[in-house]
C-alpha cells in the first residue's frame, strides 16, 4: 500500500545564467514502512526531490513546475500553503544532513522537540514535558529529563542526530525523508545510527527515503533503490538486484569504482568526464559522453523505462531491441 | 618495518594542548591529541593512518608539516632528528614534505591563476627563474590532466575534482619525497575519486614518491595504501601491511570499524558492534583508551598500556587480550560482535 | 503607480529582493559622482567666473529662480558678491582630494596593521588590535580642533586627524575576514611550501582582502567629506580663500533668514554626494559580496 507516489515531477530552479532542470521528470512510489534509497553523486538532484516533496524549495528562484506528489490520495503539489503546513512535520518530515546547524543554537533541546508537539499535536504543559522525554528515551538517550534543558552544543554531532531524528518522528509521521545524515558521523557513530533508525521504521511502520550516495548503507537501510543522475532516475531496483546486476552502465560503473574493503584491487576503473551541467542538458541519453556502451541512438533521443527483470527498470537503450 | 632505507621515522611522537582558563591563562589540563604513536614510511610506497574523530591524525598531519610543535617524541628524517636540525635542515625538510588538504574549496587561492599556484613553491623557495617556474607548472598541469589552456584559469572555474588535481600538481612542483595526503576524496563526489586515486597511484610510480595518507574510508586506505595504522584517541592499536590488516582485523577497535564499514549482504541483519560514544582526548581514559567500549576489557586493561605484539610478519597489534590468549583471540572476538550484531545493542 | 515607484527605487540603488543586483550602479550615484568628481578635476576650467572674484554691487543676490536673481548668478552670490556656483564648483576639488587622499592613508595603514595582526596572532595581535579598539570611541571632530588650535588649520591638519581614526575603523572591520582567511587551507598550504610571512600577506591575504577595502572605501567617502565639512564650518579646516563647502555653509549663518541660499546651496552639495557615494558603496557591496551586509 504505497504512501507516497510522485509522478513525473519537474523541479526547476531560476538563475542568472538560466533555468536549471533540478528535478526533471521523475515518478516514484514508497509503500508504508519501505524504505527507498535516492542514490546519485551531488547536482544529480536526489537532494532537490526531497526539498520539492517538503515544499522547501529555495524561494523565489526554485519553483515545482509539472507533476503531482501523491500523498494518500491528496496532491501536495496543488495544495496550498496553509494546508501544506498542516502535512509538513506532521505527515512528512526530514532529517537533514548537517547535525552543526539542523538546530537553532539559541533554544534548548526540550524546546526544539516540544515545538512540533504543540503545533501539530495541541499538546501542553505536562503532556509534553512527558512526550519530549519518551521521544529522548526512543533514540536511546541517556539521562532524557536532565537533556532537555541542554543546548544544541553541549551535545556530540552523533547526539544532536538523534535529537534531529527524534524531532522528526515526534508526531508520527508517514514518510520521513532523510537527506543523508550520517555523512559527517564516524563510522562506528553511524553504525549505531542507522542501526536505531531501522527499530524505529519497523516500530512505527514509516516509509522512509533515504538519500545516500555510500554503499555500506545503502545495503543496511535500504529495501528498493533508485538511482538519480542529472536530475532523471536512470534505475530502480531492490537491493539485492542492484548490486548483484546493476543494469545501467552508470550503475555498474559507479559501483566498480568504489574500491571494496575485503579483497584487494589492481586497478579501480574510474568513470571519465564530469556529469552535465543542468542549464544544458543534451536531447539523448544524459549518460551519452561518459558510457562504455554509447550508441548512436542514444544520442538522438532520451530512452524510456524498461523492464528489465523483477522490478528492476532502467532507462537505457541497450535493452531495447 | 624491515624496508632497508626509511623515509622517515616517527617515533613516541607525542603533542598536547593546553587548555587554559582566565585572564591569566593558567593552565587548566591538557588535550592529549597524539599520546606517544610512532612508525616508519619507507621510500616509494604510502602509508595510511586511519581512524575516527579525535584520534589524533589530523595533528599528527600538522606535526609532521611542522604547522605545529610536537611536545616531546622525534622524527626521524632520512636518519637526521628533524627537530635538532638548523633552519638550513628544516627548510630543506620542508621543501622535500608537501601535502594535499581535504577541501579543494579552500586549498586554493581564489585570486590566483594556477599557473601561479602551481608555479609559487618554485617562486617562494627560489628554485629556477619565474620563467622556468611557468613552464614547469604547465608540464605539471598536463601531468594531472588538464589542458595546456587551463593555466591561464582561475579556481572557481573548475570543479572540485579538476581542483584536487591543482593541488596535486602543486603539491610535486618541488619533487618532494613526501606528500601528506588529508583526506583528499573525501570531499569528492564518487565517480570522480576513483579519477584522482588512480592520478596520485600514477604520479606514485612515476616520480618515486611516498604518500602519508589520512583516511576515514577503509576502502580507500586499502585501494591506495601499503601499510596502515589504526589510531584511537591519540595512540595507534593495530598496524601493519594494509591487506592484512583490512581482512584480518586483531585488535577489538579494527574490528569494530571494519564491520560498520562494510557492506552487508541483502537480508543479513546488522547493527552496532561498537556502542558508546568517543570519549574526549581532554580525559581519555587510562591504560588502554578503547578499555571503556571494549568488550573483551580485563583488568589490566585500565591501568596499564597495552604491549605490542608481533602476530603475523609486519602486523602488530596493542592488546592485553591478544597477550593473554594469543592470535586466535581474533576469531572469538569476530564471532562476540558478529553475534552481537543479531541481538538487542544497548546503545 | 507601483511602477513609478519601481523606478524611483531603481534610480537610487534599491532593488527588490530576489530579482538581483543591476550590473549597473544606481542612476543617482552615478550620475551625481560623475559631475562631482568631473568638477574636482577640471573645476578651474568650467567655473563661470573666478569663486574668489568680490563684487560688493552684486552682494546676496538670490538663486535665479527667486524673484531678483538672474543667470548671471544662477545660485546666487554670497556676502562678498562671490558667485555661489563657482565656489560650489571650485569646493568639490577639496572635498575629493581632502577625502581621497584620507582614505588612502588610513586604508594602507589600517590594512597593514590588520594583515600583521591576523597573521602572527598572539599578544602583537592583541595589542594592535585593542589600540584599534580603544581608538573607536574618539569623537574625530575634538582631534580636528585639537590639532587646528595647536598647529594652525591647514590640509595636513585635517588628513592627519582623520586618518588617525580611519586606520582604526578599517582594522576593525577587516579583522575578521583576515582572521577567517588564515584558517583556509591555501594560507597553510602557503606555509607549508616555505612562503615567507611578508609573501603570504602580499599574495594570500591582501587580493582576498581587496573587494572588502575597496567597499569600505567607498562607503568612506561620505563620512569623510562630512567630516572635512565639520571643520571647515567650525573653523577647524582648510584655511580661506580655498573655497570649501563646510566653510560656505558656516559663512552663510548669521544671514540664514534674509539669504537662506547661502548655506543651504552648499548643504545641499554635501548631502547629495555623500548621498550618492553611500548608495554606490550599497550597490558595489551587493553586487561583490552580499554577505557583507553589516558593514
Amino acid at each position: 500500500m504505497s504512501v507516497l507516489e510522485v509522478e513525473d515531477l519537474h523541479a526547476h530552479i531560476y538563475t542568472q545564467k538560466g533555468v536549471v532542470k533540478a528535478v526533471d521528470g521523475i515518478s516514484l512510489k514508497v509503500n508504508a514502512g519501505e524504505t527507498l534509497g535516492l542514490v546519485g553523486e551531488s547536482g544529480c538532484g536526489k537532494s532537490m526531490t526531497c526539498l520539492s516533496i517538503m515544499r522547501l524549495l529555495p524561494r523565489p528562484n526554485g519553483q515545482i513546475v509539472g507533476g503531482r506528489i501523491m500523498l494518500d490520495d491528496h496532491d501536495l503539489v496543488q495544495m496550498n500553503e496553509q494546508q501544506f503546513r498542516g502535512i509538513r512535520g506532521r505527515l512528512i518530515s526530514m532529517i537533514p544532513q548537517d547535525p552543526y546547524t539542523s538546530m537553532n543554537p539559541c533554544f534548548t533541546i526540550g524546546n526544539q522537540l516540544m515545538e512540533p508537539l504543540r503545533t501539530h499535536l495541541g499538546l501542553r504543559k505536562s503532556g509534553l514535558i512527558e512526550r519530549a522525554k519518551q521521544l529522548l528515551d526512543l533514540v536511546r538517550i541517556p539521562e532524557a529529563i536532565s537533556r532537555l534543558k541542554n543546548f544544541p552544543h553541549e551535545l556530540s554531532g552523533g547526539m544532536r542526530q538523534r535529537v534531529v531524528g527524534a524531532i522528526a518522528v515526534s508526531c508520527h509521521p508517514k514518510l520521513i525523508l532523510a537527506d543523508e545524515p550520517t555523512t559527517s558521523l564516524d563510522v562506528t557513530i553511524q553504525a549505531q545510527y542507522l542501526y536505531l533508525i531501522k527499530q524505529i521504521q519497523a516500530e512505527f511502520g514509516m516509509a522512509m527515503i533515504y538519500v545516500t550516495h555510500d554503499l555500506g548503507i545503502i545495503s543496511k537501510v535500504c529495501d528498493r533503490v533508485a538511482v538519480m543522475y542529472a536530475g532523471k532516475i536512470i534505475e530502480t531496483a531492490g537491493i539485492a538486484e542492484i548490486f548483484q546486476q546493476p543494469a545501467h552502465p552508470y550503475t555498474q560503473a559507479l559501483f566498480s569504482s568504489i574500491p571494496p574493503i575485503d579483497h584487494d584491487v589492481d586497478w579501480l576503473p574510474s568513470i571519465e568526464g564530469q556529469p552535465p551541467e543542468l542549464i544544458n542538458l543534451p536531447t539523448g541519453c544524459r549518460f551519452f559522453d561518459r558510457c562504455r556502451f554509447a550508441m548512436e541512438r542514444c544520442q538522438g533521443k532520451y530512452p524510456p523505462e524498461f523492464q528489465v527483470g523483477k522490478k528492476h527498470f532502467t532507462s537505457c537503450w541497450k535493452y531495447v531491441l | 618495518m624491515n624496508v632497508g632505507i626509511t623515509l622517515i621515522e616517527v617515533s613516541d611522537l607525542v603533542k598536547y594542548y593546553p587548555l587554559t582558563k582566565g585572564v591569566f591563562r593558567r593552565v587548566v589540563g591538557w588535550v592529549k591529541a597524539v599520546d606517544g604513536i610512532s612508525f616508519t614510511i619507507p621510500p616509494g610506497l604510502t602509508y595510511a593512518l586511519v581512524g575516527e574523530s579525535g584520534c589524533g591524525k589530523t595533528t599528527t598531519v600538522k606535526v609532521l608539516l611542522q604547522l605545529e610543535e610536537a611536545t616531546s617524541g622525534h622524527i626521524f628524517w632520512k636518519g637526521q632528528n628533524l627537530f635538532k636540525l638548523k633552519a638550513d635542515g628544516r627548510k630543506n625538510y620542508r621543501e622535500d614534505v608537501q601535502a594535499v588538504f581535504q577541501d579543494p574549496m579552500s586549498s586554493l587561492n581564489p585570486r590566483m591563476r594556477v599557473k601561479d599556484i602551481i608555479s609559487e613553491p618554485l617562486i617562494a623557495n627560489k628554485r629556477c627563474s619565474k620563467g622556468e617556474a611557468f613552464s614547469r607548472a604547465i608540464e605539471l598541469i598536463v601531468d594531472v590532466g588538464l589542458q595546456r589552456e587551463d593555466a591561464n584559469k582561475y579556481p572557481h572555474e573548475f570543479s572540485g575534482g579538476q581542483r584536487q588535481r591543482i593541488a596535486v600538481a602543486r603539491a610535486i612542483a618541488l619533487n618532494p619525497k613526501l606528500i601528506v595526503l588529508d583526506e583528499p576524496v573525501s570531499s569528492l563526489d564518487m565517480s570522480i575519486r576513483a579519477q584522482i586515486m588512480n592520478l596520485l597511484k600514477k604520479l606514485q610510480e612515476q616520480y618515486g614518491i611516498s604518500y602519508l595518507l589520512i583516511a576515514h574510508d577503509i576502502g580507500t586506505v586499502r585501494y591506495m595504501s601499503k601499510y596502515m595504522a589504526v589510531m584511537y584517541l591519540g595512540k595507534i592499536v593495530e598496524k601493519g601491511l594494509s591487506s592484512q590488516v583490512c581482512s584480518r582485523p586483531y585488535h577489538p577497535y579494527t574490528q569494530g570499524l571494519i564491520i560498520s564499514a562494510c557492506p552487508v549482504r541483502p537480508g543479513e541483519k546488522f547493527g552496532a558492534p561498537l556502542p558508546g560514544e568517543i570519549p574526549s582526548p581532554i580525559n581519555p581514559p587510562s591504560g588502554c583508551g578503547f578499555h571503556t567500549r571494549c568488550p573483551f576489557a580485563i583488568d589490566c586493561c585500565s591501568n596499564t598500556p597495552p604491549p605490542w605484539m608481533e602476530l603475523q610478519p609486519d602486523h602488530f597489534v596493542a592488546c592485553h587480550y591478544y597477550k593473554e590468549h594469543g592470535s586466535i583471540a581474533a576469531d572469538e572476538i569476530q564471532e562476540h560482535l558478529n553475534v552481537s550484531l543479531r541481538g538487542v545493542i544497548t546503545i | 503607480m507601483g511602477d513609478r515607484v519601481s523606478a524611483i527605487f531603481r534610480f537610487f540603488g534599491r532593488h527588490r529582493k530576489g530579482v538581483g543586483v543591476s550590473r549597473v550602479p544606481p542612476l543617482f550615484s552615478s550620475l551625481v559622482i560623475s559631475a562631482v568628481i568631473v568638477c574636482s578635476l577640471f573645476g578651474d576650467y568650467l567655473v563661470p567666473r573666478d569663486p574668489t572674484e568680490m563684487n560688493l554691487a552684486v552682494r546676496l543676490c538670490p538663486p535665479v529662480w527667486i524673484e531678483g536673481g538672474s543667470w548671471d548668478y544662477p545660485l546666487g552670490t554670497d556676502l562678498l558678491g562671490r558667485d555661489i556656483l563657482s565656489r560650489i564648483i571650485a569646493g568639490s576639488k577639496i572635498s575629493i582630494i581632502v577625502s581621497f587622499l584620507a582614505i588612502t592613508l588610513g586604508a594602507l595603514i589600517g590594512v597593514m596593521v590588520t594583515m600583521i595582526a591576523a597573521y602572527f596572532g598572539g599578544w602583537l595581535g592583541n595589542v594592535l588590535m585593542r589600540t584599534a579598539d580603544s581608538l573607536q570611541p574618539i569623537p574625530i571632530i575634538i582631534i580636528g580642533l585639537i590639532l587646528s588650535i595647536v598647529y594652525s588649520p591647514s590640509l595636513l591638519t585635517v588628513i592627519f586627524s582623520m586618518v588617525f581614526i580611519l586606520w582604526a575603523r578599517y582594522a576593525r572591520s577587516l579583522y575578521g575576514e583576515a582572521l577567517a582567511l588564515m584558517q583556509q587551507d591555501f594560507v597553510s598550504m602557503a606555509k607549508v611550501e616555505g612562503c615567507s610571512a611578508f609573501r603570504i600577506m602580499t599574495r594570500h591575504l591582501f587580493p582576498n582582502l581587496a573587494n572588502t577595502i575597496f567597499i569600505l572605501a567607498t562607503l568612506m567617502v561620505g563620512w569623510a567629506i562630512l567630516v572635512e565639512a565639520s571643520l571647515s564650518f567650525l573653523g577647524a579646516g582648510i584655511p580661506p580663500p580655498a573655497p570649501s563647502w563646510g566653510r560656505m555653509v558656516s559663512e552663510g549663518r548669521e544671514n540664514i533668514t534674509q539669504a537662506w541660499w547661502l548655506s543651504t546651496i552648499p548643504g545641499a552639495a554635501i548631502l547629495l554626494t555623500v548621498l550618492a557615494f553611500n548608495l554606490f558603496g550599497d550597490w558595489l557591496r551587493d553586487r561583490l559580496d552580499p554577505k557583507l551586509r553589516q558593514i
